[in-house]
C-alpha cells in the first residue's frame, strides 16, 4: 500500500520510476528451456484449440524468428523467439472471460534463425511482410496499422503504461541511436502524420537528437495513458468509446521504436523484452528476457522463491493482472513483474460507496464514478454508459486506488465494459 | 499451467490509498471532540452523560437494526457512533435520557438505515434528527429553559434568542472571544468556537470533508449577515456574530459536509454551502426558528440530486 501525505486535500501524487543518475544493467535471463506464447482467441476459436485443429500443433518444427499462423497459414499472428519443437497447444480464460491460446515450445540450443526476415528486408523494408514482423517485436508496435490510411498523429512515447516500472525511459537512454532509427523509420512510413515524441521532464534535453517534435509531460501516474496524451497532444479529447486507433492515432512505446531500431540495423528480430522486477524485498530490478520467458525461470535468476499465498502481478500494480501461477510467460507487452507477499494484499470491504467524492476528485476522464458505480453493482450496465460516461474512462484503475469503501470499482467497470463489447459483436453478428 | 504453489489472484490495482471507512469515521469524531471536551468542562456530568448515551444508543439502534434485518453488523465501520457523537454535540447538557434514545433513533434508524445504510440517506442524520426534536419538543431544545440552572461567570441567555428578539445591541454583550471559548448558551459541541474551528481546519486539510463546502457554507453566512446588518444595524446582527453563534460552526463543518447528502462535484459544491449559508442567516434574521442552521442544511441536502448534476463533461463528450 502507498500511504498518502497527511494532506489528504491534495491529490495523490503517483510518480512513475525514473532512470537518473547511470543505467542499470539488465539481468540477462539466458536461453529458457521451453518457452509459451500466449495469444488472445475468440470463443469460437477456442474450441478449435481444444479439438486441435490447429497448424501449429505438436511436433510442428519452428525457427527463431520465423512467423507463424495459429489456424491458417495466411494469418501470420505468432513469432518464435527460439528455435525448437512445439510440445503442446492448450488454452486458458483469462480475466472477464477472455480465452487465450498458449503455445509450449521446447528448446535445448540456440538453432538457426530463420532467414524469412532478413529476405522480406531485402525485398522492401517498408513492404507488407517486413511490417507484420516488426508489428511482433517486444512492446507490440502496431506498425501494420501505421503503413494503412487514416493515421494523422504517431506518439513516441518514453512514458510508461504503470508504475514500478521504467523499461521505456531506460531503453530511451541506453538505446538512443536505435532509437533514432526506428523513428526515422516511422517518420519514413508516414510521412504525413505528425510524430510526437512525448518524455519525462527530466529527458527533455536528451531529446534534440532525435529530430522529433517533443512534449515534456511530469512523471506522474497517468500522464503516460495514451489517451491523456493524445489529448495532451492534439487539444481535443478522442471521443469517448473510441479507441485510439479509431480516431487516428497510434503510440509506440519507447522500447518498441529502438526494437525496430535494432531490428532494421542487425537485419535480425530482437526476441528480448525488457521487464522491471519488484521482489518482496521491495528491490527493484531490471531483467532482459526472451519473449515467452515462464515467469518460475526469470526468478530463478535473480533468486526469488514464490511462497503459497503470494501475489503475483504481470503488470502494474494499478492496472496489472495477477496471475495463479509462476509458469505464466513473459508477453511482449509486459513491462513489469511484481510479487509481494499476502500482507501487502489490499483488503476489500463489503460497504457501499458512501458518496466520499474522492474518485471523482481524482478520475482523469472526470467521470461521476459515484454513481456510475451505483448503476454498475445493479448490473444497469446500458443506463451506466448512456448516463454516467461509462465509455470516457481511459482505465487508469485510480478511483479503486483511492476508494475509501475499497469497493472494486476498477473491476466493475471493466466488466461492464467488456460486457458492452462482448454484447455489442453478439448483436452484430446475429445481424448478419 | 499450473502447479502446486498456490497464489493469491485478485483484481488490479494492488495498490490501495490507506484511507478507510472505519478511519474516516475515528477522524471526524477526533476532531468533534476538540469541541466537544470543552463543551464537557463548562456543562459537566450531565453533558458527558448526554454524548455517552448518544453514542452507546446509536450503536445498539444499528445493531439492532442489523440483527432483525439479518445482516451482518456494520457498527464496525464507526459511522453509527459518529452520528451519535455529532447529534450530542448540537443537544444541550440537561436533554432528558428518553429524548436522546429518541434522538439516536431517528438519525441512525429513520435517516440511515430506511434508506439502505451508509451511503444512501438522503439527509444528513443528526440535523435531521435534531430539526425533529426542535419541531416536538421546543421547550427542551430552547438553550434559554434548559441552561437556567448553570450559574455561569458569563450570560447564559442563548445569544441568537437575544439577537432576534432584543434587536442588534445585545450581540454586544457577547464578545469575539467569549464566543470562540464557549462562553455562551448553547448546544455541547456548538459553544466552543476555536475548538470547532481546529477540529474543522483539521478535516479540511486530511480531506475528510470537501472544503469547498465548509468554505462556501461560511462565506454563505458571512456575505449575507453582512448584507443584513448594512441595511439595518439596529435590527439585525453582525456576520462575526452569526459565524460564532447557534450551530453554524456544527453545519459547517459537521452537518453540511455528510457525506452521502451532500455534492461532490465543485461547482454544486460552492452552490449547496453558500446557499445552505444564505439560509441559515436568513432564517434565523427573517424565519419562525431562533436558529436556522438544520434547517438550511436539510433544505440544501433537499436540493443536492438535482445540484449534482451539474458536472464537467467528461473525456472525450460531445
Ligand atoms: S479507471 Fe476510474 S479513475 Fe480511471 S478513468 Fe476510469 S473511472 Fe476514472
Ligand atoms: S471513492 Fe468510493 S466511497 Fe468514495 S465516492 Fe467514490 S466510490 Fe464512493
Amino acid at each position: 500500500m502507498i500511504r498518502r501525505s497527511f494532506f489528504g486535500y491534495l491529490a495523490a501524487r503517483l510518480p512513475y520510476e525514473t532512470v537518473q543518475g547511470g543505467l542499470p544493467d539488465p539481468v540477462d535471463t539466458g536461453l529458457p528451456g521451453g518457452i509459451t506464447l500466449q495469444i488472445q482467441v475468440g470463443a469460437d476459436q477456442k474450441s478449435l484449440v481444444n479439438k486441435k485443429k490447429t497448424i501449429l500443433k505438436k511436433g510442428v518444427e519452428v525457427h527463431r524468428g520465423g512467423i507463424y499462423g495459429l489456424f491458417d497459414e495466411e494469418t501470420k499472428e505468432i513469432t518464435a523467439p527460439v528455435s525448437g519443437t512445439v510440445t503442446s497447444v492448450e488454452t486458458r480464460t483469462g480475466n472477464y472471460g477472455r480465452h487465450f491460446a498458449l503455445v509450449h515450445i521446447e528448446t535445448s540450443e540456440e538453432g538457426d534463425a530463420s532467414p524469412a526476415f532478413t529476405e522480406a528486408l531485402t525485398a522492401d523494408a517498408k513492404g507488407a511482410d517486413s511490417l507484420t514482423f516488426l508489428s511482433q517485436l517486444p512492446g507490440r508496435p502496431a506498425f501494420k496499422r501505421l503503413a494503412e490510411e487514416g493515421i494523422h498523429t504517431v506518439i513516441l512515447s518514453v512514458l510508461e503504461k504503470d508504475l514500478l516500472t521504467n523499461v521505456n525511459q531506460y531503453a530511451f537512454q541506453a538505446r538512443k541511436a536505435d532509437f533514432k532509427r526506428g523513428a526515422d523509420f516511422i517518420k519514413e512510413l508516414a510521412p504525413t502524420a505528425r510524430v510526437v515524441l512525448a518524455l519525462p521532464l527530466y529527458l527533455e534535453a536528451e531529446a534534440k537528437e532525435i529530430g522529433c517534435e517533443t512534449i515534456g509531460v511530469k512523471n506522474l501516474y497517468p500522464n503516460g495513458n495514451p489517451l491523456l496524451l493524445a489529448k495532451r497532444i492534439s487539444g481535443k479529447a478522442v471521443e469517448a468509446g473510441k479507441s485510439l486507433e479509431e480516431s487516428g492515432f497510434l503510440l509506440f512505446s519507447a522500447e518498441a521504436v529502438a526494437a525496430a531500431g535494432k531490428a532494421l540495423r542487425t537485419q535480425s528480430l530482437p526476441q528480448e523484452k525488457l521487464v522491471t522486477l519488484s521482489l518482496k524485498n521491495k528491490e527493484t530490478k531490471l531483467v532482459s528476457a526472451r519473449i515467452g520467458t515462464p515467469v518460475a525461470k526469470i526468478f530463478e535468476a535473480v533468486g526469488e522463491e514464490l511462497a503459497e499465498r503470494d501475489h503475483l502481478i504481470l503488470g502494474g500494480p494499478l492496472t496489472g493482472t495477477s496471475v495463479y501461477t509462476s509458469n505464466m510467460p513473459v508477453s511482449a507487452d509486459t513491462d513489469a513483474i511484481i510479487c509481494h507477499g499476502p500482507e501487502n494484499m489490499p483488503r476489500l470491504t463489503e460497504t457501499y460507496c458512501i458518496n466520499c467524492g474522492k474518485c471523482v476528485r481524482i478520475c482523469p476522464a472526470h467521470m461521476p464514478v459515484n454513481l456510475l458505480i451505483r448503476a454498475l453493482e445493479n448490473g444497469l450496465y446500458e443506463e451506466a454508459a448512456e448516463k454516467y460516461d461509462l465509455n470516457s474512462c481511459v482505465e487508469c484503475g485510480l478511483c479503486s486506488f483511492i476508494c475509501v469503501a475499497t469497493l472494486p470499482l476498477f473491476q466493475q467497470i471493466m466488466l461492464a465494459r467488456h460486457t458492452l463489447t462482448e454484447n455489442e459483436k453478439r448483436a452484430e453478428k446475429g445481424g448478419l | 499451467m499450473t502447479d502446486s504453489t498456490k497464489l493469491i489472484v485478485s483484481h488490479a490495482p494492488f495498490y490501495r490509498d490507506a484511507c478507510t471507512v472505519m478511519k474516516r469515521s475515528y477522524l471526524i469524531m477526533a476532531a468533534a471532540l476538540v469541541a466537544i471536551i470543552p463543551g464537557l468542562l463548562i456543562f459537566g456530568i450531565p453533558a458527558v452523560g448526554v454524548c455517552a448515551l448518544a453514542v452507546a444508543s446509536a450503536i445498539l439502534w444499528e445493531l439492532t437494526a442489523n440483527t432483525l434485518m439479518k445482516q451482518t453488523p456494520t457498527i464496525g465501520d464507526g459511522n453509527a457512533a459518529m452520528i451519535g457523537l455529532i447529534l450530542a454535540m448540537l443537544l444541550p447538557a440537561t436533554a432528558p435520557w428518553w429524548m436522546v434514545i429518541t434522538g439516536t433513533f431517528v438519525a441512525v434508524i429513520m435517516s440511515k438505515t430506511v434508506f439502505g445504510g451508509i451511503g444512501g440517506n438522503p439527509f444528513c442524520p443528526p440535523a435531521l434528527s435534531a430539526a425533529v426534536l426542535m419541531i416536538s419538543w421546543p421547550h427542551l431544545m430552547n438553550f434559554n429553559g434548559m441552561l437556567v440552572n448553570y450559574d455561569m461567570a458569563w450570560s447564559m441567555v442563548d445569544p441568537l434568542i437575544n439577537a432576534k428578539f432584543f434587536g442588534a445591541e445585545t450581540a454586544d454583550l457577547y464578545t469575539t472571544t467569549d464566543l470562540l471559548m464557549g462562553h455562551q448558551a448553547g448546544g455541547i459541541g456548538a459553544v466552543c468556537g476555536a475548538g470547532l474551528i481546529i477540529g474543522g481546519i483539521f478535516l479540511m486539510v486530511r480531506g475528510i470533508n470537501r472544503w469547498e463546502i465548509c468554505l462556501s457554507f461560511l462565506s454563505g453566512i458571512f456575505t449575507s449577515a453582512l448584507l443584513f446588518h448594512m441595511s439595518n444595524p439596529d435590527l439585525y446582527a453582525g456576520p462575526i456574530f452569526h459565524l460564532l453563534t447557534g450551530y453554524t460552526l456544527v453545519a459547517a463543518f459537521f452537518l453540511a459536509t455528510e457525506d452521502a447528502s451532500s455534492p461532490v462535484n465543485t461547482i454544486p459544491m460552492l452552490i449547496y454551502g453558500f446557499g445552505g449559508g444564505m439560509l441559515t442567516v436568513l432564517i434565523r434574521n427573517k424565519g419562525a426558528w431562533v436558529d436556522g442552521a438544520l434547517f438550511a442544511v436539510l433544505l440544501m441536502n433537499l436540493a443536492n440530486p438535482i445540484l449534482d448534476m451539474i458536472r464537467p463533461k467528461a473525456l472525450g463528450k460531445v
